[in-house]
């Protein structure tokens, strides 16, 4: 278990390790404008809909709570 | 939204007539769930046939470049794309999804959560409708002018986008059209199930009484709809490229091919996950009722599917390592994708672990569930290597890629679909399929298929590219071992096609002549089995109140080994 | 004929469900959530497509009328806070409440109206959707959703037919479920006009 924190700083180094690799040459564009846009749509659209799942999770869980309640008295 | 208020909750002032209903009536435009499930699933078992048409005629081209495929004809280079974009888009959009989602959903929603239709019929009457349409819209792809799409299900831009890179002016279009109205309808399906299977619920339903499968379909539609929007997005962009003139995703007029990928793949992959999730849930419920024991773990399967719902959405650029995405990003969809193995995994341990100790009874349902934990595997472990990003540079667009994704895809959608239809069988038509055709049907599907995709995994490795109509004109990808790898997996094919006549045979000849079913053939725990076989109309005489969880088996003290969800006492 | 289903029973129709909460909301909700990530992806696409051009908005074209949506954007902004009055008062004071779901309508109505002229003047200008990929996701964004707000005042406007109606009865929750989705539609604008109009 003594390996877990190099393991994982090792991997987080890992994520800066090519910064300016370009893995295509003849992409549309290699402008840092068009990398970053892609960086801030991709969390963009990853988070919004983890968040609204987690949302909906609790908005249900505490629905179902009410109605439990109202059931029991 | 006019007919979610004019529809709601108002269960009461519809369908119940007692009129003799006409048989167009019945069957056509009846707001049942029980009949817009077989419709959905004799839908997606007529386009099954169609996309295995359409492999049969290329994997024979690929066997026997050049040669005129019996029943089909001779396939050219377009013909071949025609082909294979349309057997793959069939094959997710028209087969997986008609039958895993709608269908199985439609059928067991409300029987299993004890209640008597969905909450909106007729928008469920409307989304069947609606899926009916982007079928006959599909079909007219196909002979406009220029013939179907050939783009690749994927229909990467600016091949997509402009008329003269893909030569079938209309039949991308309408191509694309059809997906998009196949969309809407499961958006308003899957808004249906969400709403029953929380709304509609038996009295004394708890939230961890509903049985997996339901959950799974749940979740399934949850994650659909949190995906498809990006898609419907596209699609719209996708189209006034394609008719209007517009320059989205075309390079020249200072768009972005990359950001169809984007929007692709963020539907695309969930989209994995929302075909395999019913299937897991099939399974879980068939292993359960047939190793007569109790889930192993139904709350570690229902939050690790909870998990897994949650990293879908953040593996999708993993379709993308060598599409000129940032290698920053690259990076960090390694890590996620290697990571959603784990909940996985997890799960198809539960199912293991349900099957240890338990009394099995090889019937042919679970001969099918036990088909599908196999296969899959497969296909889950080739997927690690593919999501490395390093290894995936040597893979990607291979005929590894085939097999994998077909190992996972196969036992998904065919197998999942089969084991769900030998085990509902009886509910759905009250009659009993025959368990000797089944099982060889089961031999004959499960080997052949093994025959088909072991073999191309290694021609993947050896480096044959997919998308090529023949491969003669490559000299390192024509020897003669390679080409007998070739044969040999259109063989099986074709045996694992001749398979399936039995199992229409059994089909049908059940429909009419099999042994009538009892309520409750496999002695099952949950609310679909204590009604009539095929339930009637309105599905419970009398609403069923639930005591208890839907997989309490071989419980001691019980004279019986299962306990039905609705019945008070011990038995 | 083989029996897919059985012959006629009556069924348990007037069982009483039991809702978490009234299932049009529940259903509108769900729909929501798959439009916030509709228009997530044309956020997604205008910025992509934005970063990828040398100029913004390119040479030649037409400048958006930032001050005049401006003051547009408060009708639609009035409206939703007259649709929340309306509900509030829905069964206190049922006239109020039909006066202000009228007044609702209206306003939206002025929105989309005022919109399409927007629309015709920057035609003119020579700002359509083919002459650049600018008017592109302009008329892409704007136009998505103007059709949305034209299907919220639809949905309003059957919500006010039935308030009318004697047959059937309007409830609260299928109020509530237009609410939300109006809500949705107005909420979302101001994201979509700082990124078009202003950004």
């Amino acid at each position: 278990m003594k390996a877990v924190p190099a393991i994982v700083i090792t991997g987080l180094a890992s994520l800066f390790l090519h910064f300016d690799v370009q893995a295509c040459a003849v992409c549309f564009s290699s402008s840092e404008n068009t990398r970053a846009a892609f960086y801030l749509t991709t969390a963009f659209l990853t988070v919004l809909p983890v968040a609204m799942l987690i949302g909906g999770f609790y908005w249900v869980r505490k629905l179902q709570q009410k109605h439990d309640a109202v059931d029991q008295s | 939204m006019g007919q979610t208020t004019v529809t709601h909750d108002s269960h009461a002032a519809h369908g119940h007539d007692h009129h003799e209903q006409s048989f167009i009536m019945k069957y056509f435009f009846s707001t049942d769930h029980k009949i817009i499930g077989l419709q959905y699933m004799f839908t997606g078992m007529f386009m099954a046939i169609v996309g295995g048409y359409f492999a049969y005629a290329f994997r024979m081209q690929l066997a026997f470049p050049g040669m005129e495929v019996p029943l089909y004809g001779t396939v050219g280079p377009g013909q071949y794309n025609m082909l294979i974009t349309n057997h793959g888009a069939i094959m997710i959009f028209w087969v997986a999804m008609p039958v895993l989602i709608a269908a199985f959903g439609n059928i067991l929603i409300p029987l299993m959560i004890g209640c008597d239709d969905m909450v909106f019929p007729r928008l469920n009457r409307l989304s069947y409708q609606i899926f009916l349409l982007s079928v006959v819209v599909l079909f007219m792809s196909f002979f406009v002018q220029g013939g179907g799409f050939g783009g690749a299900w994927t229909s990467y831009p600016p091949l997509s986008a402009v008329a003269e890179y893909n030569l079938t002016d209309w039949g991308a279009s309408l191509w694309l059209i059809a997906v998009a109205l196949e969309f809407v309808a499961f958006l308003i399906g899957g808004i249906n199930f969400v709403t029953t299977s929380m709304n509609a619920r038996a009295p004394g339903m708890r939230m961890t009484d509903i049985p997996i499968v339901v959950w799974m379909i749940v979740l399934a539609s949850i994650m659909f709809m949190a995906s498809v929007g990006p898609l419907i997005a596209g699609s719209v962009m996708l189209l006034m490229d394609q008719r209007v003139g517009t320059t989205f995703f075309v390079p020249s007029g200072g768009g972005d091919p990359v950001l169809w990928q984007h929007l692709f793949w963020f539907f695309g992959h969930p989209e994995v996950y929302v075909v395999l999730l019913p299937a897991l849930g099939i399974v879980a419920e068939i292993m359960t009722t047939f190793a007569r024991k109790k889930l192993f773990g139904y709350k570690t399967i229902l939050y690790t599917t909870f998990a897994t719902g949650g990293l879908a959405f953040v593996v999708w650029a993993h379709h993308q390592f060598i599409a000129g995405i940032d290698p920053r990003m690259a990076n960090i969809f390694l890590v996620t994708t290697l990571l959603i193995s784990i909940p996985i995994a997890e799960i198809l341990f539960s199912y293991v672990a349900t099957l240890y100790g338990g009394s099995i009874e090889f019937r042919t349902p679970m001969l099918w569930a036990l088909g599908f934990l196999v296969t899959f595997l497969l296909g889950g472990v080739t997927g690690i290597y593919l999501g490395s990003s390093a290894l995936d540079i040597y893979f990607h667009d291979s005929y590894f890629v085939i097999a994998h994704f077909h190992s996972t895809f196969f036992p998904i959608a065919i197998i999942g679909m089969f084991a769900g239809l030998y085990h509902w069988y009886p509910k759905m038509f009250g009659r009993m399929m025959d368990e000797t055709l089944g099982k060889i049907h089961f031999w004959g599907t499960i080997i052949p298929f093994n025959g088909i995709f072991l073999p191309l995994f290694l021609v993947g490795m050896a480096g044959q590219h997919r998308r090529i109509y023949n491969f003669q004109h490559f000299p390192d990808l024509a020897t003669a071992d390679l080409q007998g790898i070739r044969v040999f997996a259109t063989v099986s094919l074709v045996t694992m096609l001749l398979f399936q006549f039995v199992f229409a045979y059994n089909f049908f000849v059940s429909m009419f002549k099999g042994e009538k079913a009892p309520a409750n053939p496999w002695k099952s725990n949950t609310l679909e089995w204590t009604v009539p076989s095929p339930p009637p109309h309105g599905n419970f005489a009398e609403l069923p109140t639930v005591y208890r969880g839907p997989y309490e088996y071989s419980v001691p003290g019980n004279k019986e080994d299962y306990w039905p969800q609705n019945m008070p006492d011990r038995n | 004929m083989i029996l897919l289903v059985a012959p006629e029973i009556p069924a348990n129709s007037n069982a009483e469900r039991r809702q978490l909460v009234s299932s049009s909301i529940f259903a509108t909700v769900i729909l929501i959530m798959t439009e916030v990530m509709f228009f997530a992806a044309l956020i997604s696409a205008y910025m992509i497509i934005r970063s990828g051009a040398e100029e913004w908005p390119p040479w030649g074209q037409p400048r958006l009328p930032v001050f005049a949506t401006a003051l547009n954007s408060l009708t639609l902004l009035a409206s939703a806070f007259c649709l929340h009055r309306s509900v509030k008062v829905f069964s206190s004071q049922s006239s109020q409440s039909k006066q202000l779901l009228a007044l609702t309508i209206a306003l939206g109505t002025v929105f989309v109206s005022v919109q399409g002229y927007e629309w015709v003047q920057l035609i003119s200008f020579g700002l359509t959707i083919t002459s650049s990929t600018y008017g592109g996701v302009f008329y892409l964004i704007i136009g998505a959703h103007g059709l949305h707000v034209i299907g919220g005042l639809l949905a309003l406007l059957a919500c006010l037919r039935r308030l009318n109606s004697t047959s059937q009865q309007l409830t609260i929750d299928n109020l509530r479920a237009a609410q939300i989705f109006w809500y949705f539609v107005v909420g979302v604008w101001p994201v979509l006009y700082t990124l078009v109009y202003l950004l």
